[in-house]
């Protein structure tokens, strides 16, 4: 006969005891919901797709590249880019010169000398870059999306010397830029 | 003969239950590949720089002289960074160092850096370039404010730095001239070759 439970003792262990060892319980499959997640995940992926579909101009700092904040309200346009990390420069996502301690190294200089402002063979890239945009230009002339206008979008790390930013403007502007737009990160004023 | 009776009313469908699965799936993969590709979540904006243009000698030899006194209203106005501090000039000279009766004489910057900062203070004993929070931005926009209410018209400003300069102070520097609570400054940014 099995004991009733006295009134010190609380009923579960009292219900606990009347079980058979090793008995096991058996449940129903238990179904996840995932309307919710799948409703969570749709409107990220709508949200994602149309900052893609709204700004054309994708910039994507190189690794390690700490964009400047500024309060400009101001997008980005379709030019050529050039980025200015602490290592490296690049235009259109292709290295031209090396960076050691904020100064480009000696031997891309002109003459091989450090104090030089001109940098042969980023001129060269961004040469190649706009003889490119002009050949569009030429056989698209009621575009003027098209034509080359000689704007430069420069991704530069916030680090970086002013004498580099100098150097890199000085080159630019032997190309035939001579407009500048520098990526920066929106914050609120 | 008796007709058998109809099984419409007995017949029932089973609840059909979508495979939500493969759905699950694509858009799973699509979002990874979106958030780490994206930069979405950070707003990236431009600024505007212009390089230094220069006249073509014959060309200025052909123009009259309107060109010439075009050239006399203009302000000129000019901002320099400096490991001390920042410089205001127009075509008038040095803004804070041109008393009347005397002559200019360098007297330090027209804004000093804050040196409420151990590091602040360090630059400036060791002549270095100072950390972006040492320059009074708030004070050179009231600067650019009152230059503004004299020169209306005047859209232009000219920056230079010294060469170690960190270019988010070039940045801020821009900031602070550009535009004041909707009021807009000086954006017209042409960027001078360093001094020494």
């Amino acid at each position: 006969m099995a004991e009733t439970p006295s009134k010190d003792q609380p009923a579960v262990e009292a219900g606990r005891g009347r079980k058979k060892l090793g008995q096991r319980e058996e449940f129903d499959a238990i179904q996840l919901n995932m309307l919710p997640m799948m409703a969570l995940f749709t409107i990220i992926l709508c949200y994602l797709l149309q900052s893609y579909s709204t700004d054309p101009v994708q910039i994507t700092p190189t690794p390690g590249t700490l964009l400047p904040k500024s309060t400009t309200d101001l997008a980005p346009q379709e030019a050529v880019q050039l980025a200015i990390s602490d290592r490296v420069i690049l235009v259109e996502d292709q290295k031209v010169a090396d960076v050691k301690n904020g100064r480009v190294s000696a031997e891309f200089k002109k003459d091989r000398n450090p104090a030089s402002m001109y940098i042969p063979p980023l001129y060269e890239a961004l040469k190649k870059a706009g003889d490119k945009q002009k050949m569009f230009a030429r056989y698209n002339k009621k575009k003027q999306e098209l034509q080359f206008k000689g704007l430069l979008t420069i991704i530069a790390d916030k680090r970086i010397p002013f004498r580099l930013l100098t150097e890199v403007l000085y080159t630019a502007g032997q190309a035939e830029y001579g407009a500048y737009k520098f990526a920066v990160i929106k914050e609120e004023e | 003969m008796a007709h058998k009776p109809s099984e419409r009313s007995k017949s029932y469908t089973k609840p059909v239950e979508l495979n939500l699965i493969p759905y699950m799936d694509v858009v799973t993969a699509i979002l990874i590949f979106m958030l780490f590709t994206s930069t979405g979540l950070i707003q990236i904006g431009v600024i505007n720089v212009n390089a230094p243009r220069y006249k073509d000698p014959l060309e200025e030899m052909g123009s009259g002289q309107e060109d010439d006194q075009e050239e006399k209203k203009q302000l000129n106005l000019t901002v320099g960074i400096t490991y001390k501090g920042l410089f205001i000039a127009g075509v008038g000279g040095v803004l804070g160092q041109v008393t009347e009766g005397e002559e200019s004489t360098p007297k330090g910057p027209t804004i000093p850096l804050l040196l409420t900062d151990a590091a602040c203070r360090d630059a400036v004993a060791k002549n270095i370039p100072p950390p972006l929070t040492c320059y009074d931005y708030e004070r050179l926009t009231r600067e650019m404010i009152k230059i503004k209410d004299q020169f209306p018209q005047e859209t232009k400003i000219i920056i230079y730095a010294q060469p170690d300069v960190p270019y988010e102070v070039l940045i801020q520097v821009m900031d602070s001239t550009r535009d004041h609570k909707g009021r807009a400054l000086f954006y017209d940014v042409v960027l001078s070759p360093e001094i020494a």
